[in-house]
């Protein structure tokens, strides 16, 4: 079964948002960041093609 | 190059409301809009419990020049979208100041503390008072209560991205509009939104 969790984290994925990103490193949004008690902050960058 | 020169730089939107009700497909639905016009988009998307009734909190640059950080500095909001009245309410005291503009759903939804019997929600008076005194102008829009009439509550959040349209300094047009949400929901579901998006424009005096 697909949890409310995993639909977000897919959806969060699919717009390409990160934690932290430097010039050779992504880290990504893992089920643990948006199930748990603490807060999360995710950043999405878009630029005009 | 982009189509119209903001009336600040970078102009800073936050869109609040609880855990559920499409804070985040909001955010991303504006983005794409403004993208298309040439600009710059930074979306700070802040989650936490947010699936259980939390809090969500989305902050949304926008700029003529370059991608921004993700966080707007308290007191600096040029417009905020509250999908549920006391989290716009909350978030105006933070990052409102005189020039704010507020777009507000009037549907509360109840934290399991109200709900429990343990703190009282304030009333809709109160509500409507504490925003018009946080904020230069302010719009109360039964958003929910018109989604729940197209027969889907979620819709709420695209009556409100409609308001917005018909009240904010920003280029955001029907067909961009059209053009984002066929690429982001199936083909069937083309038309209750755009419906929705409309209602939204009516609701601040626009016609359609």
């Amino acid at each position: 079964m697909i949890t409310i969790f995993a639909k977000l984290l897919a959806f969060l994925k699919s717009i390409d948002a990160f934690h932290r990103r430097t010039d050779d490193k992504v880290i990504g949004p893992k089920e643990g960041d948006i199930s748990g008690t603490g807060r999360a902050l995710f950043t999405i960058r878009l630029k005009p093609p | 190059m982009t189509s119209k020169q903001l009336p600040h730089e970078p102009y800073n939107i936050i869109i609040t409301g609880v855990g559920g009700q499409g804070n985040v497909m909001a955010s991303r639905i504006l983005a794409n809009m403004l993208v298309k016009k040439g600009y710059y988009i930074t979306i700070g998307e802040s989650f936490g419990a947010s699936q259980r009734g939390g809090s969500v909190m989305s902050h949304i640059r926008i700029s003529e020049r370059s991608n921004w950080s993700p966080q707007i500095p308290k007191g600096r909001a040029h417009a905020v979208i509250a999908l549920e009245p006391t989290e716009g309410i909350r978030i105006l005291k933070d990052y409102g100041n005189p020039n704010v503009i507020l777009l507000l759903n009037t549907r509360p939804i109840y934290p399991v503390a109200v709900i429990a019997g343990e703190i009282e929600y304030p009333g809709l008076d109160e509500i409507k008072n504490s925003a018009r005194d946080l904020a230069s102008k302010v719009w109360f829009i039964g958003a929910s209560d018109e989604a729940i009439k197209l027969g889907n509550p979620i819709l709420g959040n695209i009556i409100m991205l409609g308001a917005l349209s018909g009240v904010s300094d920003l280029p955001l047009e029907n067909e961009d509009f059209k053009e984002v949400i066929l690429s982001t929901i199936p083909p069937d579901q083309l038309d209750i939104n755009l419906k929705a998006y409309d209602i939204g424009k009516r609701k601040v005096g626009l016609p359609l």
